[in-house]
């Protein structure tokens, strides 16, 4: 066993212990006050039916007058957990509540896990519709492709609250992110770069719709899967368009980077300025030739977790001067947790009915503007760090007057205002958090790791 | 949305057999996804050549193509059909339409239906008929949006 996975194992094991020792991550805390028992007159009954009564003449009072303007769905059928696999929805669950804890703990975003058995696409939507009167917005989670595409357009379209599948839009949104700012450390613009897309899954199908999004010629844009170039002319073209429309809709639009029918994995690397891989585990699976082929100043985004599809150092002897992973333990790591909780604290605090594309692009061009003019940008970092907290606020603020200037919040906001209304909750779900930890009443944990 | 103007559509002719036939062999290929029953010949290749030819020949049958340049990029084949006990005695039936990928949503698969229903015109067939295999959703929504509706069910069962 290397060094890696010894310490894998090791989280493996206090990760156990620690969920059975404190069953569970989350719980729900009251936030008014409860003084005596007259009290629940105001909270229950009698009091409770003046606003029942005038949510039902009009029921968009509920966002004003319950916690549904706060409170999200986590929602997952467990078809595609981590990379576990399907794994059932109450294995997801777990996954579920770390997520609602980050939600929280960064976004100040109340957030409940709801795994269920609703595995079919049609019956998953009709899920979301039933429930969508309990939340202010729904984040969808590990679900196998190709349906959670549908699920999440589909989603779009028929809810009145924003949905969010974190592993499209999310990871897709802080790579458009990272990848501005390599591109402004080696000086290249992304409407004249060749990009090479390697794997079409669920981030690099949303990465993809963000380019096209930024006006990208897609002509410049070459996808790979496992079964080659994505193009109008390869076999079984017509056999993707009923079982994978996304990936076709790829091929045509891109016409395979205007590369001729059947041409090899490493042709597409020829000249190409940046590669995103969001494939298979590493490493070997981006081989260091292709990356020597790319054009001078190459820059590498390889996302497979636990390990990359080639590791950085590999990358950066082929040639590569900018190279990102999905991983802590490397710099410029591209993690969707930067977006997710302040993406969420900003269209909740305006009510916002959906986000777009077009949303999704600016909070990615405020993660890149934070990381520029918050300690600077290079080589080796492209993109902020999670404990940059101050970050959040700055998300939030652009996307809440993005989804005002585009007409889908049901409130309105300006920046600095949004900026501080952010601050202000984020900064207060810390306090608390502090507040309770340093009183005692969690629990030490009765095993820890060290430092 | 229309055809870019490059192309055409117009009756096959024998120059058109090469381009033809890879485009019968396309149609066919994919068509074996939606139904056992629509599996394949082994030697699909070399029958799509023969299968051309025969069309072009055959005086009940009406092959068009979509072409851009020299180049065939869709095409259509139609059966005239007839049954002297109804008023509407003749109907045209479309039996194998395919446009290529790179060509497609531009509209050529609606200018060749169009062309097929001014042949069917001139031949006095009363309908338009088309076939396609039930699970093709992506033939239904086409010809649904053209104007057709549903006409005739065939179910099959193995003998």
């Amino acid at each position: 066993m290397s060094e890696e996975e010894a310490a894998t194992e090791e989280w493996y094991k206090l990760s156990m212990d620690l969920h059975r020792f404190y069953g569970g991550k989350i719980e729900v805390i009251p936030k008014v006050p409860v003084r005596r028992l007259k009290d629940f007159a105001i909270w229950y009954t009698p009091g409770v039916a003046e606003p029942s009564r005038a949510i039902s003449r009009d029921p968009e009072l509920s966002f004003e007058l319950t916690s549904r303007w706060n409170t999200i769905a986590i929602v997952s059928d467990g078809t595609r957990v981590l990379g576990l696999g399907r794994v059932g929805p109450e294995a997801a669950y777990p996954v579920m509540e770390g997520k609602a804890l980050l939600f929280k703990y960064l976004g100040g975003v109340d957030a409940v896990p709801l795994v269920h058995r609703a595995s079919d696409p049609n019956k998953f939507i009709e899920l979301l519709q039933l429930v969508e009167p309990s939340f202010g917005g729904v984040n969808l989670e590990d679900i196998e492709k190709p349906k959670c595409f549908y699920i999440l357009d589909e989603a779009r379209r028929r809810l009145s609250i924003p949905v969010w599948h974190d592993d499209q839009q999310g990871t897709a949104t802080v790579t458009l992110a990272g990848l501005m700012n390599a591109l402004k450390v080696v000086g290249k613009r992304l409407n004249e770069v060749r990009i090479v897309i390697f794997g079409a899954g669920a981030s690099n199908v949303a990465f993809y719709r963000l380019l096209k999004v930024m006006g990208v010629n897609l002509h410049n844009v070459v996808a790979i899967t496992t079964k080659g170039v994505l193009h109008p002319e390869m076999k079984d073209i017509d056999k993707l368009m009923v079982s994978d429309p996304y990936q076709y809709q790829i091929a045509i639009e891109t016409n395979g980077g205007d590369l001729p029918p059947n041409s090899p994995i490493e042709r597409a690397f020829e000249g190409a300025d940046v590669l995103v891989a969001a494939s298979a585990p590493g490493p070997g699976i981006i081989k260091p030739e292709w990356v020597s082929r790319m054009s001078k100043d190459a820059i590498v985004f390889a996302l497979a977790n636990p390990v990359p599809e080639i590791w950085p150092w590999e990358a950066k002897k082929a040639g590569a001067r900018v190279v990102a992973t999905g991983r802590s333990d490397f710099p410029n790591q591209v993690n969707n947790s930067l977006a997710f909780p302040a993406i969420f604290r900003g269209v909740l605090d305006v009510r916002a009915k959906t986000i777009t594309d077009t949303m999704a692009v600016a909070a990615a061009m405020e993660l890149a503007k934070y990381a520029e003019e918050n300690g600077g940008i290079n080589e080796n970092r492209i993109l902020p760090t999670m404990e940059e907290w101050e970050v959040y606020p700055r998300v939030a603020a652009a996307i809440a007057v993005r989804a005002v200037e585009e007409g889908v919040a049901r409130r309105t906001t300006t920046y600095k205002e949004e900026l501080e209304r952010a601050r202000e909750i984020i900064g207060t779900v810390r306090q608390k958090f502090q507040s309770i930890w340093s009183s005692g009443l969690i629990p030490k944990p009765p095993v820890d790791y060290e430092g | 949305m229309y055809a870019e103007p490059a192309i055409t559509v117009r009756r096959a002719m024998d120059s058109d057999l090469a381009g033809l036939a890879e485009l019968m062999y396309r149609f066919y290929a994919f068509n074996e996804e939606f139904d056992p029953s629509w599996a394949t010949v082994r030697n699909l290749r070399e029958a799509v050549k023969e299968h051309a030819a025969e069309a072009l020949r055959d005086p009940s049958s009406i092959v068009l193509v979509a072409a851009s340049g020299n180049s065939v990029i869709g095409y259509l084949r139609a059966a005239l059909e007839e049954n002297r006990l109804l008023a509407s005695s003749r109907t045209l039936v479309i039996k194998e339409l395919y446009v290529k990928p790179e060509h497609r949503r531009a509209g050529v698969a609606t200018l060749l239906v169009n062309k097929a229903i001014d042949e069917a015109r001139k031949l006095r067939a009363g309908l338009v008929a088309v076939e396609f295999p039930s699970a093709n959703k992506i033939a239904e929504d086409l010809y649904l949006k053209i104007g057709f509706r549903p006409y005739l069910v065939r179910y099959v069962k193995e003998a």
